[in-house]
């Protein structure tokens, strides 16, 4: 079972239109190209649907690679990049009926910025999080979410670390931004002053399952040689 | 004792990995007293992994015994943050 799209009326020299086409937006969707011109742009991985079973193969030897030739940072310096993703392509199939979502990413040379979305069509994050509390409204059980150690017990071995480890990581380590839509629900985390500050916003539509931006300028993520090792203090 | 990481999972990114390493140490803490894990060569780990490989520990031994008996070895940083990471929240979650 399934719906079929048909893509009507589109302005092939819109720039977003043809941005989209470039990123294999329609290929993906459509099975062809809305132009025989369009091809992927070297600052874009363009956008692809991921299952679990794949993604570390993916990650390992697709988007690593690619963003350490962009950005000239080692695969240690960006190891916790590739771990958030991991993190929320394996919450994916744990929260969802669904193994896939969808990933994009786009590299900004002049400002050495990188935006990579995350996406899925499962119920999304405010009706796992009602499970637990039925209260919330849908930008409360993001909030909610991110929260250190809560968990909707969607697996029994879940501990409720996902995406609070995406937050301290990208936005309190390294000062990017995450922001989270699902459902009516939107909030946006940045940094300030050193801490995980959210933003709400009620009015910005419906989003069916789960997308989630991250906004990354790679000249804050510290360096770290990729032979650099050494013992664990406590 | 030494337990080499990449001698038992091919990567370190899902709960099922980290349950092996789970089974590795509890097995080799019946023999010694103290057992070193060694990531030489695993570039990062997932929560999940770290979770089930190390927290899992805790039925049998608590946190700050886990952390006297099992050594860490040879991380870079994302390991060792992931680490102390997890650790702090459960610590906390406990208190």
């Amino acid at each position: 079972m399934g719906s079929s799209v048909d893509f009507l009326g589109l302005d092939l020299e819109n720039e977003a239109i043809k941005y989209l086409d470039d990123s294999l937006f329609f290929e993906l969707h459509n099975q062809e190209k809305l132009s025989p011109d369009s091809a992927c742009r070297d600052t874009t991985i363009p956008v692809r649907q991921l299952a679990r079973r794949d993604s570390h193969g993916w990650l390992e030897y697709t988007f690593l690679p690619w963003l350490m030739e962009k950005t000239g940072l080692t695969k240690n310096s960006l190891a916790e990049v590739k771990s958030c993703l991991q993190e929320i392509i394996n919450n994916i199939s744990d929260h969802t009926d669904f193994e896939e979502g969808c990933i994009f990413g786009q590299w900004y040379p002049k400002t050495k910025k990188i935006l990579i979305t995350v996406a899925d069509f499962g119920v999304g994050i405010p009706t796992n999080v009602r499970k637990v509390s039925p209260s919330l409204t849908d930008t409360e059980s993001i909030i909610k979410a991110a929260e250190d150690g809560f968990s909707s017990k969607s697996l029994p071995t879940n501990r409720g670390a996902g995406l609070y480890l995406l937050l301290l990581n990208i936005v309190q380590r390294f000062e990017g931004s995450v922001t989270i839509r699902s459902g009516l629900g939107y909030a946006t985390f940045v940094n300030q002053e050193g801490s995980i500050y959210v933003t709400e916003d009620i009015d910005c539509g419906y989003c069916v399952g789960t997308t989630i931006d991250i906004a990354l300028q790679t000249d804050k993520i510290p360096y770290e040689e990729d032979d650099q090792e050494e013992d664990l203090e406590w | 004792m030494v337990i080499k990481i990449l001698s038992l999972v091919s990567s370190c990114d899902t709960n099922q990995q980290g349950v092996c390493v789970k089974h590795a140490i509890l097995d080799a803490l019946r023999q010694q007293d103290i057992v070193y894990i060694d990531f030489s060569g695993v570039t990062n780990v997932t929560s999940s992994f770290v979770n089930s490989a190390l927290l899992d520990l805790s039925p049998q031994l608590d946190l700050d015994t886990i952390k006297s008996r099992v050594r860490i070895k040879r991380v870079n940083r994302q390991i060792g943050n992931m680490i102390k990471d997890r650790f702090t929240s459960e610590a906390r979650l406990h208190s």
